[in-house]
């Protein structure tokens, strides 16, 4: 592994192993303010959502019917919705399958994205033109009304909504590793491992991948905040993750019933998707503004 | 150019057939459809189920019906009826588009505007506090759920100002007046256009930026010419056109948004005639809506090629649309 890393040091930007350019690369990116506190917050948000039942003095579904629809008060922080249940508890827990199900997606857009570009650049030729294809078919097609549809029909069932998230979300993943392959495959390193008889897979996956991460390492960033929308938006129509399960979206899509009484049901869930989503949004921009800085030759 | 058109044209039929055929294909899978509110209802025994499936011809093999309904929607633009209402379903989506793309088009042009503005005017006070305030709310819009914009505009001006209407796309009784129609689009069309206004601009700074180092813009400056010339008349010509290409890449989720937008703010289009038609597993709509936008989003999508071609006669159309053909992804640009 570490050799590994040493390996991305020196594609960034030169200098030997011991230069540790990994310490190097955090100190730039948290150097960026907004960055290091964008990074801070997710911890937060991430550490809330693991430790849900020890956060919050409520659980999840416990009904209260003498409270229903409460504004903010002191015993219910972000007040209650229309059974009663605490805002602030759902929202924890809601954290937990929301963050859940983004990270799932953008493990499933990854797997395919890498998968796809690493063979297209690697390849080239037909393969590619192929996989171009696909990809140019799946930037051309109204994918959010085909997302609606699988999702409805799969009837909210929860591992079916990573895979359909994932499935229509890999194209970038694949462009930007396929590019780097394109303008990997022909470097000296490449050659020297074929020649020393280093099979294509071996090639690929340990020579040339490790060097084609940190893009995909941005990609998967700002992805996180788009599948965390797309997510939201599903439930939100009433066709994600089905109650009594929360997530910000759906508890939305109750609170929207409710706006008129309850304005504040629907501000709470809502800011937690665009605090969250716009963390991963900043963190990427981070990590590119700490790779782009890198120095040419240290 | 007509052999260009062509080649494209000639790309785009079988990925409006794909289209159709994967959707015809998960809707078959479906649950429900026109039976399936029936078939829980005493009075309706199974040989009226078997009539009525009959009736919609669902007793035929699968490929049989494809090649149905493909043949009717090819030569009479018929999609079949809705098993909801028994209308015809173009006459529905055809009933509903002129909403759909008022609502797209004033929202795309609102984005346009406010992106070439913020673009250039962040581009033009670099590292300052312009650019830094407009950098924040790109930021912001593109991390905001626009769903969630929505609710919370319809909140704030609808139901505590009560200066905008909360849906709809006119008043009744009311409902010839332009006024009373504009006041009905400004909410949905504003928060529509947030999302796209984000990405925009923000590509478009990173072009200018990009532009306004060359050798040229230096050469210019030496000569004497004003800021303001330079940007407007040198450099903006040139980084305009990654950017025509990343707007016109982005089309397509202008249709997700409308799905959204319409569905929070009740509009009548046909985001919200999907959405109603999904929910009441009226198959043959949804079919028929995701016929019809894939093909306008195709339309939109050849037209701005034909845009990037005119703006810049030296792009030679060598490979029909390629991926890379249209330059790196916005967020690619964002530094």
């Amino acid at each position: 592994m570490s050799q590994e890393l040493a390996r991305i040091g020196t594609a960034w930007g030169g200098g030997t192993p011991a230069a540790r350019p990994m310490p190097r690369f955090a100190a730039r990116f948290f150097s960026y303010r907004p960055a290091f506190l964008a990074t801070v917050l997710l911890c937060l948000i991430f550490a809330a959502s693991v430790l849900a039942p020890l956060v919050v003095p409520y659980e999840r579904d416990a009904i209260d019917l003498d409270s229903l629809l409460e504004g903010p008060s002191f015993s219910h922080a972000f007040g209650t919705d229309e059974l009663g249940r605490d805002v602030l508890a759902r929202l924890v827990h809601g954290g937990r399958f929301t963050l859940i199900v983004a990270s799932a997606s953008v493990l499933i857009a990854m797997l395919l994205g890498i998968l796809t570009g690493a063979l297209a650049g690697y390849c080239g030729g037909a393969v590619d033109l192929l996989v171009s294809a696909v990809v140019d078919l799946f930037l051309s097609v109204p994918v959010f009304l085909v997302i609606l549809i699988a999702a409805s029909l799969g009837g909210g069932r929860l591992w079916l909504i990573p895979l359909v998230i994932g499935g229509t979300s890999w194209m970038e993943m694949a462009r930007v590793v396929r590019a780097s392959f394109l303008s990997l495959r022909g470097e000296g390193f490449v050659e020297a491992a074929r020649s020393l008889g280093v099979g294509n897979v071996s090639i690929v996956f340990r020579h040339i991948l490790p060097l084609a991460i940190p893009p995909v390492v941005i990609a998967a960033t700002v992805g996180f905040a788009q599948a965390m929308l797309i997510e939201s938006a599903l439930s939100f129509l009433g066709f994600g993750v089905q109650p009594p399960i929360p997530t910000w979206g759906n508890m939305l899509y109750n609170a929207q019933l409710l706006i008129r009484r309850a304005p504040v049901a629907a501000f709470a869930p809502g800011l937690a998707i665009f605090v969250t989503s716009l963390c991963f949004n900043v963190v990427g921009h981070g990590l590119r503004r700490a790779l782009a800085r890198e120095p040419i030759s240290s | 150019m007509i052999h260009y058109l062509v080649k494209r044209v000639m790309r785009v039929v079988p990925l409006v057939i794909l289209i159709s055929i994967v959707t015809f294909v998960l809707l078959q899978r479906a649950p429900g459809g026109p039976v399936g509110l029936l078939s829980g209802n005493p009075k309706v025994t199974g040989a009226d189920l078997e009539r009525i499936r009959e009736n919609f011809g669902l007793d035929r093999p699968l490929a049989v019906q494809y090649f149905y309904w493909f043949g009717r929607v090819f030569l009479h633009f018929d999609f079949g009826k809705s098993y909801v209402t028994g209308q015809p379903v173009s006459r529905m989506i055809l009933e509903r588009v002129p909403a759909t793309l008022e609502l797209m088009g004033s929202a795309f042009l609102l984005a346009l505007a406010a992106a070439l503005v913020m673009g250039v005017g962040a581009a033009l006070r670099r590292d300052r506090f312009l650019d830094h305030c407009f950098s924040l709310v790109t930021t912001a819009g593109m991390s905001v759920p626009v769903f969630w914009l929505g609710l919370m505009a319809i909140v704030v001006f609808s139901l505590k100002l009560r200066l905008l209407p909360a849906g709809g796309q006119g008043t009744i009784g009311d409902a010839g007046s332009i006024a009373d129609h504009l006041k009905h689009l400004i909410l949905p069309a504003t928060v529509l256009a947030f999302a796209y206004l984000a990405s925009w601009s923000r590509y478009l700074r990173a072009g200018l930026v990009e532009t306004i180092a060359c050798d040229f813009v230096r050469t210019a400056r030496a000569k004497g010419l004003s800021e303001r010339i330079i940007v407007f008349k040198h450099v903006l010509r040139n980084a305009i056109l990654p950017f025509i290409t990343v707007v016109v890449m982005q089309i397509p989720s202008l249709f997700t948004g409308a799905v959204i937008t319409e569905t929070v703010f009740s509009w009548p289009g046909m985001g919200r005639l999907f959405y109603d038609g999904l929910q009441r597993q009226d198959y043959t709509r949804v079919l028929g809506i995701v016929v019809v936008s894939s093909f306008l989003i195709i339309l939109f999508n050849l037209a701005g090629d034909l845009l990037c071609m005119t703006v810049d006669p030296r792009i030679v159309p060598v490979r029909a649309g390629g991926a890379e053909a249209h330059g790196p992804a916005p967020e690619g640009a964002a530094e």
